[in-house]
C-alpha cells in the first residue's frame, strides 16, 4: 500500500490527527511551526507522512522548505498514493488558499486529494454550522468533518483513506487561489467574528501595555517555582523509594565489594540522579501548558522588541524557552525563525538556557549552600529564587553573547522581518500533554541513564581499588584527580570536584552521579540531602560552590547538543569554537565569582 | 499612510506595498495582505513591539518594519 501525505497550514491540527491515527506521540502545540521535521508513522497498512505546516508553496523558513521539497518529491516519485489536506474550519479561506494549490499540484501527478475539515468541535461549541456537502461538491473531492481533538469523524476519514485508490484524480486548470478561496469562503465558510472577539478579549489583558509584562513575569516565576518548590514532595517520594529498594537489595547481598558496589555505585550514583525526574516532569508539563494554551505566541510578541535589540527575534523565544527542557529539540525548533542571522544567533544562545540536565547540579549545590527559608506560607522559597537567578544568569549571558555576535561577527548576514500568525486561545489537550511530559521523563532517564551508569561504574572502580571502601584518598582515581587538580585550585575545588566536572563533559547530570559515587565510597549516602551535607562537610566554601554553579550555567557540557549544532549549522568549526568559547567564559566567570565571594 | 499608523480598532484598505524585497511582499500576500483587502489593527503590544492585525485569513502580528510596507487608506 502506498503512503499518504498529510499537509496543511501551520497550526491546523495535522500532527494531532497524525498522532490519533498512528498512535504515535509526535509533539503538538498551539502555535504555528511546531512540526519542523517530516515524520512517518504506520496506520494499518498505510504509511502516513506528516509534513511541517506551510501557508503556500512559496517557502520562507527552513521547515517550510523541507515540507515543500518533500511534498513535490513524493508526488513526482509517486511515493504517495493520496494526499490528506487538513483544513481549519475556523479559518477556511486561509486553509483553502493552500488546499487549492495542493489540489492543483496533486492533479498534475494524478494523485487524489482528500480534505479533513478539522476543528469542527470549535464550530459546534459556538453554534456555527457549515455546508460540508456543498463544500465537497465545490472542491470535487471528499471533505470529511473531523475533530482531531475529540476524535470525532476520524473513523469515516479512515474509511475514505482505505479506499482512496478508488478516487479519481481531477482536472485542474490555472486559477487565482486567493480569489477562488475567497469565493468558497463566502459561500460555505462561517463568520468567525465570534471566535476572534473571544480571542481579542484575552489579548486586551495579556498583551496590555500595563499588565502584559506583569503577567509574563508572573507566568515565568510560576514556572521556576513549580520546578523547585512544588516538585519537592514528589522528589522526596522518589528518594524514599530509592532508599527502601537500596536497603532491601543490599540486605540480600554478602558483605564485600559487591554490596559496596550496589550501595555506592548503583544507589549512590544512579539513584541520586533519578531523584530529579519529578522536576523534569513539572518543567515539561508547564512549558507544554503554555504552548497548548496559545500563550507562547503572545509571549513571543512581548519579547520581540527586547530580543531584537540583542540580534534575536520574538520567534526565538519559543526555542529559547524549550531549551529550558532540552537543547536538542530547541535547536530543531529554531527552524521557525525566518531570518538566517537570527536563527544562527538563536542556536548559539540555546546552550546557555538552563536545560533539565543542569537541574540536578543546581539542586544539589543550592541544597548544599542556600538555606531553605520560605515566604508566603511556603509558596515562595529562597532556594527557588536562587534557582530562578541561575536561569536568569544563563538568559543574560545568552543575550550578551548574541548582542555582541550580531554587532561583530554576524553583522552582514541577511535579515528577515517578524510576521507571526496568532493562534486562538485553547484549553490544553490534557492526555497528549501528560503523555508528552511522561515521555520526556522517560527520554531523560533513557538518554542519561546509560551514560551515568557507565561513568558511575568507571568512577566507582577507580575510586574503590586498590584499597577498598574508606580509602578514596589512596585510590587510582585520587592519583588521576591530583593530576588535574592545579586547574581546579584557582576555583577552590579539590581533585574530587575536578573528576566530577571532567566526567560531566559527557553530560552535565553525570556530575551528581559522580559525586554521589565518590562520597558514597567514603561514607554511605544515597540521598540528595545526605550528599549536600557531605559537600558542606568536605570544606567547600560558599565562593567555590557559587563558582561551580556559574561554571555550570555557561559551560557547554553536552556531546549530543554539540553534534546537533554541527548538523543544523553544517559547521564543525562553529560547534568546536562554541565548546571552547563557552568553556573558557565559564571558567573565567567562575574564577571571578571565587575572587568576589570568600 | 501605512498599517503601522492605524490606531487600535481602526481599519484600512490595502492600496499597495512600499518598496521591499519580493519575498516579504509575497509572504504578506500569501497571508491575505493583498491589494483591496481590509485590515484592522486589533492591539498595540508592550515595549512598542509588533502590533496585532486582522484580515480575512486570520490574526497576525507584524513588526514595525513590515507594517510600514503596507500602504492603507483609512476607512
Amino acid at each position: 500500500m502506498s503512503a499518504i501525505a498529510i499537509i496543511g497550514k501551520p497550526n491546523s491540527g495535522k500532527s494531532l490527527l497524525f498522532n490519533k491515527m498512528t498512535g504515535l506521540s509526535q509533539k503538538v502545540a498551539n502555535f504555528p511551526g511546531v512540526t519542523v521535521e517530516v515524520k512517518e508513522g504506520k496506520y494499518g497498512e498505510h504509511t502516513l507522512i506528516d509534513l511541517p505546516g506551510i501557508y503556500t508553496f512559496n517557502a520562507l523558513t527552513q521547515d517550510e522548505e523541507v515540507a515543500v521539497k518533500k511534498f513535490f518529491d513524493h508526488l513526482a516519485t509517486h511515493k504517495v498514493g493520496a494526499v490528506l489536506c487538513v483544513l481549519d474550519s475556523t479559518s477556511l479561506k486561509a486553509s483553502l488558499r493552500l488546499g487549492l494549490e495542493v489540489q492543483m499540484a496533486a492533479a498534475k501527478e494524478k494523485v487524489p486529494v482528500i480534505f479533513a475539515l478539522n476543528m469542527m468541535d470549535v464550530l459546534e461549541d459556538n453554534q456555527l454550522r457549515m455546508d460540508v456537502d456543498g463544500l465537497a461538491k465545490e472542491l470535487r473531492a471528499p471533505v470529511i468533518p473531523i475533530s482531531a481533538k475529540t476524535g470525532n469523524g476520524i473513523e469515516p476519514l479512515k474509511h475514505i483513506l482505505e479506499n482512496s485508490q478508488n478516487l479519481k484524480p481531477i482536472d485542474f486548470s490555472e486559477i487565482n487561489f486567493e480569489l477562488r478561496a475567497a469565493e468558497i469562503q463566502k459561500s460555505f465558510g462561517v463568520n468567525a467574528d465570534v471566535l476572534i472577539k473571544k480571542q481579542t478579549r484575552l489579548d486586551q489583558i495579556l498583551l496590555s501595555n500595563i499588565y502584559g509584562g506583569f503577567f509574563f513575569v508572573v507566568i515565568m516565576l510560576v514556572l521556576f517555582q513549580a520546578i523547585f518548590t512544588w516538585a519537592v514532595p514528589f522528589m522526596d517520594l522518589v528518594e524514599w523509594l530509592i532508599e527502601v529498594i537500596g536497603m532491601k537489595a543490599a540486605s540480600y547481598l554478602p558483605k564485600g565489594w559487591l554490596q559496596d558496589f550496589v550501595i555506592e555505585a548503583i544507589f549512590g550514583g544512579l539513584g541520586s540522579f533519578l531523584v530529579f525526574v519529578p522536576q523534569i516532569f513539572f518543567l515539561t508539563f508547564i512549558v507544554g501548558l503554555l504552548e497548548d494554551s496559545g500563550y507562547l505566541a503572545r509571549a513571543a510578541i512581548i519579547c520581540h522588541k527586547p530580543l531584537k535589540f540583542f540580534g534575536l527575534s520574538g520567534k526565538s523565544f519559543i526555542p529559547l524557552l524549550s531549551g529550558h527542557a532540552c537543547a536538542i529539540p530547541a535547536i530543531y525548533a529554531s527552524r521557525v525563525v525566518e531570518s538566517p542571522k537570527r536563527r544562527l544567533l538563536t542556536v548559539l544562545a540555546i546552550p546557555l538556557m538552563g536545560c533539565s540536565a543542569r537541574l540536578p547540579v543546581y539542586t544539589l549545590l543550592i541544597a548544599a549552600f542556600i538555606p531553605a527559608y520560605s515566604f508566603l506560607g511556603g509558596l515562595i522559597g529562597l532556594q527557588g529564587i536562587i534557582f530562578f537567578s541561575l536561569y536568569f544568569l544563563g538568559i543574560i549571558v545568552a543575550l550578551i553573547v548574541s548582542g555582541v555576535l550580531s554587532k561583530t561577527l554576524y553583522k552582514t548576514k541577511n535579515d528577515s522581518p517578524f510576521i507571526l500568525e496568532l493562534p486562538p486561545y485553547r484549553l490544553p489537550h490534557w492526555r497528549p500533554l501528560l503523555k508528552r511530559s511522561l515521555n520526556s521523563c522517560h527520554q531523560f532517564i533513557q538518554k542519561a541513564g546509560l551514560v551515568i551508569f557507565c561513568v558511575t561504574i568507571i568512577v566507582w572502580t577507580l575510586g574503590y581499588f586498590p584499597n577498598g571502601s574508606g580509602h578514596l584518598e589512596s585510590s587510582w582515581l585520587a592519583i588521576m584527580g591530583r593530576f588535574i587538580e592545579p586547574v581546579m585550585t584557582p576555583l577552590g575545588l579539590d581533585w574530587k570536584y575536578g573528576i566530577a566536572v571532567l566526567s560531566s563533559f559527557v553530560a552535565r547530570e553525570v556530575f551528581v552521579g559522580t559525586l554521589g559515587t565518590l562520597f558514597g565510597i567514603e561514607a554511605i549516602g544515597d540521598d540528595i540531602s545526605n550528599l549536600a551535607s557531605q559537600i558542606q562537610n568536605s570544606g567547600l566554601t560558599l565562593g567555590s560552590g557559587m563558582a561551580l554553579l556559574v561554571f555550570y550555567v555557561i559551560a557547554l557540557q553536552c556531546v549530543s547538543t554539540l553534534v546537533i549544532i554541527r548538523r543544523e549549522l553544517n559547521s564543525t568549526k562553529t560547534a568546536i569554537s562554541l565548546f571552547f568559547s563557552y568553556g573558557a567564559l565559564a571558567y573565567f566567570l567562575a574564577w571571578c565569582v571565587k575572587l568576589l565571594i570568600p | 499612510m501605512n498599517a503601522w499608523n492605524l490606531q487600535q480598532n481602526q481599519s484600512g484598505k490595502i492600496i499597495c506595498f512600499n518598496e521591499s524585497t519580493k519575498a516579504i511582499v509575497k509572504r504578506l500576500e500569501d497571508l491575505g495582505f493583498t491589494q483591496g483587502e481590509i485590515i484592522s489593527c486589533l492591539k498595540y503590544s508592550p515595549f512598542n513591539g509588533p502590533r496585532v492585525y486582522k484580515n480575512s485569513h486570520g490574526i497576525f502580528s507584524l513588526e514595525e518594519e513590515v507594517a510600514k510596507l503596507i500602504e492603507v487608506q483609512i476607512l
